[in-house]
């Protein structure tokens, strides 16, 4: 978190803004150790001064001026949280709390506490979206794969890798002795696992949707896939998740992309068990974010909407229904 | 049983909760088989495994809501069972969130009057020795409001976004077995294959849910005071997000060493999901170690 709009007070000051009842942290606010720890202000005289000449304070200065209440409140009486995580870029996960559809980003260092502006659900989306740089259309298609093909898919990526950067594409089929050898070894037969034929089975099914191609006497990653099958992805994971604290009840939302330098990609698993890979264009991210970030409709109402996505997308699919 | 013998979901040293339970295979049935959308190929994972059950002829059987033993399971019934009656509720409540917040504003205006006073003479020593008292006990009004009101906003939340369409993920239940069946198997694709098989378990399964509540999960959190640190937790050890990696790290070969899980979520401390989260993670934490398709 930087720039100037962000607001930066230290444990004392945020303690002087709970004694003027402008903050009351609930159980799943980061603020909550204020009123965990009944913290009081250590010197209010001078933090009223310097409150007051920052501008933070009301016109009379009973309290938090509008534009900080209106920072301080998502976070301490917060009904979701988003988080983002990305897997060693050495940063810290950035978290956002919402309430009443606007969210607000916190860090805590130490004893400085930073609040970004506060802006809505769509804004978020859009900054989130931001974050990752997407082609107008996918270069791949969308592929929902069980996991024998899932990994089939990865062997022929894998042999792909091992082979150098500039051998023409289908130069060097694998056979499908080739493949089976990946899973030779004997599994046991309590639980189920793929047999010979099902990996025969997912090399045709992977044939038939072009995502290999016939070559010579085996088969080859169609050349759309090599630049994802030639990268080391999952270091790059972003995970985006939403909480929102509803009674004991939590609902979890959360999405995994994965940025490369060929495009920008979801991997994850589907609720009918599909693992997916996709190619995320500018608009597919914007869904896939906002289906994350967006709070959930009424679904008690006549003309709840069918889908979080983007609504012009979304009225285009009606209209195609 | 796992651990100590507690059951799984069951509070930390505590028998397991009593009360009307459906059998598992009759609280967990899956919505009919969408064969059209799978591959081929994975007809010899699916369905033997674990058996679905025939809806009949309708196509729908009856839907159990499975267990849940939070004060919010008549709320997702009611919605479920009787969404006319839920509207009626959500008004009842927004009545209530309404005069909460009339009374909100009130008790707002009494203790600003008081802060006016501490702000005139700069909020000295002095001056807040003799408001203390008054200060505080008008604090702690306004924090019980607040806690009413925010309560009421969360029960019509509950009824309004989830509106009892939405199943429980089935990894509570079947975690045992899953857990059971890794163990057995020898080869590393082997492991690795039954667990990007099993990512159907993480969700819920209702065959009404609607199209944006099929990634919605619902976790059942009992973190008190401690929400900051279960939402935290739930998100480093979310087994979504941990085997979307283990896709990626199957894709790309590489290998990373996991993180222990707090022992505490590992009892239940945060309630029935982290517990589930933890225990499983614990599985997919050896699975980030390996690679399956390397050389040995």
């Amino acid at each position: 978190m930087q720039g100037p709009e962000i607001l930066t007070l230290t444990t004392d000051e945020l303690a002087f803004f709970r004694l003027t009842c402008d903050l009351f942290p609930n159980g799943e606010s980061p603020l909550r150790f204020l009123a965990d720890d009944e913290q009081e202000p250590a010197d209010c005289e001078s933090l009223f001064v310097s409150l007051r000449e920052r501008g933070l304070l009301n016109a009379d200065g009973s309290g938090a001026a509008q534009h900080v209440l209106d920072r301080l409140a998502p976070v301490s009486e917060c009904h979701a949280r988003i988080n983002l995580a990305a897997q060693r870029d050495g940063r810290a996960p950035r978290d956002f709390f919402l309430a009443g559809g606007v969210g607000v980003e916190y860090r805590r260092d130490a004893e400085q506490h930073s609040f970004g502006a506060a802006r809505s659900e769509a804004a978020l989306t859009a900054e989130l979206a931001q974050l990752f740089h997407t082609a107008p259309a996918p270069r791949t298609p969308s592929l929902r794969l069980s996991a024998g093909d899932y990994l089939v898919f990865a062997v022929f990526a894998r042999d792909l890798r091992a082979a150098p950067v500039d051998q023409p594409a289908g130069d060097a089929p694998m056979s499908l002795d080739e493949v089976l050898a990946y899973f030779d070894e004997p599994e046991t037969k309590v639980v189920r696992t793929p047999s010979d034929d099902s990996w025969r089975a997912s090399v045709a099914s992977l044939a038939e949707q072009g995502v290999l191609v016939s070559s010579g006497d085996g088969h080859a990653l169609h050349a759309d896939w090599h630049p994802l099958a030639r990268q080391i992805v999952a270091d790059r994971q972003h995970t985006i998740s939403r909480f929102d604290f509803l009674d004991e009840q939590w609902l979890v939302r959360e999405v995994s992309i994965y940025p490369t330098e060929a495009g920008v990609y979801r991997l994850g698993t589907e609720p009918d068990g599909a693992v997916v890979l996709q190619e995320l264009s500018t608009s597919t991210l914007a869904d896939v974010l906002g289906n994350v970030v967006s709070t959930l409709p009424n679904l008690l109402t006549a003309d709840a909407p069918p889908t979080l996505k983007n609504p012009q997308l979304a009225a285009h699919a009606l209209k195609r229904r | 049983m796992v651990g100590d013998g507690s059951r799984i979901g069951g509070p930390p040293g505590m028998p397991p909760r009593v009360g009307p339970e459906t059998p598992a295979s009759a609280a967990k049935e899956p919505s009919a088989p969408k064969s059209s959308e799978r591959p081929p190929s994975d007809s010899f994972i699916k369905g033997e495994a674990r058996p679905r059950v025939d809806h009949g002829p309708q196509g729908k059987a009856p839907v159990p809501l499975g267990r849940e033993a939070s004060g919010s399971t008549d709320l997702l019934r009611l919605a479920r069972d009787n969404p006319l009656a839920a509207r009626q509720l959500v008004g009842a409540l927004a009545g209530q969130a309404a005069a909460t917040l009339s009374e909100i504003e009130k008790a707002s205006i009494a203790a600003r009057q008081v802060l006016e006073q501490l702000a005139q003479e700069r909020f000295a020593k002095s001056a807040r020795e003799k408001k203390a008292d008054e200060l505080r006990r008008q604090r702690e009004k306004l924090q019980a409001l607040k806690l009413r009101h925010a309560m009421a906003q969360r029960k019509m939340a509950l009824l309004q976004q989830i509106a009892g369409k939405l199943g429980d993920p089935r990894l509570d239940q079947e975690l045992d077995r899953i857990l059971s069946h890794h163990k057995k198997l020898k080869t590393a694709w082997g492991k690795r294959h039954h667990l990007l098989d099993i990512g159907d378990t993480l969700f819920g399964d209702l065959p009404d849910t609607p199209e944006h509540l099929q990634q919605v999960i619902k976790a059942e959190v009992r973190a008190g005071t401690h929400g900051d640190e279960a939402a935290e937790l739930l998100g480093e050890i979310s087994p979504r997000a941990v085997i979307a990696e283990l896709i990626a790290r199957t894709l790309d070969g590489s290998t990373r060493p996991a993180a222990e899980v707090a022992a505490g979520a590992r009892r239940g401390e945060l309630g029935r999901a982290a517990q589930s989260y933890a225990l499983f993670g614990d599985l997919l934490a050896q699975a980030l170690a390996d690679d399956p398709l390397g050389e040995d």
